[in-house]
């Protein structure tokens, strides 16, 4: 709508305007804005002009938040980590650990087939959800995300495992299990949970889920399937990956 | 208070979602129906950046749809449909614009269905050019207001104003909006 009509308003017709479009006036002034806007084009202009930029400023905010609802899509929100504070001795345990352990990492690399390998350079655990413990109906399903995310798989997967009982449909559920059986190397009963969701072009864990169903497969050794979920994939990653499986 | 995205949510919560400015709901929505967007794009010539800019586009005109009422929901996939419609009704007018050259023809692009808020398109993105050029204190104030719905007196504690400055400076961040339209028309 292009404005033909520009003349000043004063606030206290700013004011009747806003109370009328948000439906908050007495009936003596709603008649009045009433009366008005049949009688006086001007002002009728500017009421519609009022609420055009209500809707416009809101929808200046809403495009202001729609590249961070996009990022979270292919990558998941993270929380951020809570730094906890380890004595020393601690830390000298653990270099000794990690030393030993990357000496036996590097002796096991060299036993490990292709896929493995690749496999081990790619799988990143799904980070999960951000979950406020609440005290809804929800508050199951957020428990076993605080176990998922504590390493505490086995936990987690009894909890959503007893939730998809009742919602053998949902996605998320679906997902969640793949998720964590993949993380605990159950990678066949991963793909179980992860295929349903990989199939639903729908859902919002669609390219997630294809990402690590073709994991879970590569793994296996099931090269060509694994293929044809990593092309369903928009994650980065999964384009290299794809060209590195295929030059195996 | 957060609920878990796996609720089913009806079409009327969906739609009163939207014209509350439940966040949560609104990036649901954005999240669960992006992909089918993107395919449509990527099957028909696009690339995935036209798609996210594309989906965007289209995203905003879908919510000015609701939020206005032009749009009303009448069972349970409508508005999945009506916003995969704006995207393709868009993509559309990308494939057959000059500019555009295809590399494989689309495969059963229907004919366009009109749009009934089109024409105010152009408005919107007016508005929308206007907002970014207030100054910052202007564009808080009236995002708090207007699209996170806070009330005067917690504008007012969070600005450190008493209630009738808040409610001037109000109007005079929208005079100054009207203002600057009036300008630039």
């Amino acid at each position: 709508m292009n404005p033909t009509i520009n003349s000043p308003l004063s606030q206290d017709d700013f004011e009747l305007i806003e109370g009328f479009l948000n439906g908050t006036l007495p009936s003596d002034q709603l008649e009045e804005v009433q009366t008005r806007i049949a009688s006086d084009p001007a002002f009728a202009f500017q009421v519609e002009q009022i609420r055009e930029l209500q809707v416009g400023i809101q929808r200046a905010s809403l495009a202001a938040k729609l590249d961070s609802f996009h990022t979270e899509l292919s990558y998941p929100e993270k929380e951020t980590p809570i730094k906890s504070i380890r004595p020393l001795w601690f830390w000298g345990v653990a270099a000794s650990v990690f030393l030993v352990m990357s000496a036996g990492v590097w002796w096991i690399m060299g036993q490990k087939s292709p896929e493995e390998q690749l496999y081990q350079a790619y799988f990143r655990p799904d980070p999960g959800l951000v979950t406020t413990m609440s005290g809804d109906a929800n508050y199951e399903f957020d428990r076993a995300m605080v176990a998922y995310k504590e390493g505490d798989y086995a936990d987690a997967i009894a909890r959503w495992e007893n939730l998809l009982s009742a919602k053998p449909e949902s996605d998320t559920l679906n997902y969640f299990l793949g998720s964590a059986y993949l993380s605990s190397q159950q990678e066949s009963r991963s793909l179980s949970y992860l295929e349903a969701v990989a199939e639903d072009l729908e859902s919002a864990f669609y390219s997630e889920a294809n990402w690590y169903a073709g994991l879970a497969a590569m793994k296996l050794g099931q090269n060509e399937k694994a293929l044809i979920f990593l092309n369903a994939s928009s994650r980065p990653q999964a384009q290299q990956l794809i060209s590195e499986l295929e030059s195996n | 208070m957060q609920k878990d995205i796996f609720e089913t949510f009806t079409q009327e919560k969906l739609t009163e979602g939207i014209r509350q400015n439940d966040e949560r709901i609104i990036k649901w929505i954005y999240q669960k129906n992006f992909l089918k967007v993107q395919q449509m794009v990527l099957a028909n010539s696009g690339t995935m950046e036209q798609a996210k800019d594309l989906y965007q586009e289209a995203f905003l005109s879908f919510w000015t749809g609701i939020k206005t009422g032009k749009f009303h929901p009448e069972n349970n996939s409508a508005l999945g449909g009506y916003l995969y419609q704006i995207a393709k009704n868009k993509w559309l007018d990308v494939v057959r614009s000059s500019g555009f050259k295809m590399t494989v023809f689309p495969e059963v692009m229907p004919e366009k269905v009109q749009e009934e808020q089109e024409d105010k398109e152009g408005y919107y993105l007016q508005i929308e050019g206007a907002f970014a050029k207030l100054g910052e204190t202007c564009k808080e104030l009236l995002t708090r207001f207007y699209y996170q719905k806070e009330s005067l007196s917690a504008l007012s504690t969070h600005f450190g104003w008493t209630e009738a400055s808040t409610k001037n400076n109000k109007y005079r961040c929208m005079e100054k909006l009207r203002s600057s339209l009036k300008s630039e028309s």
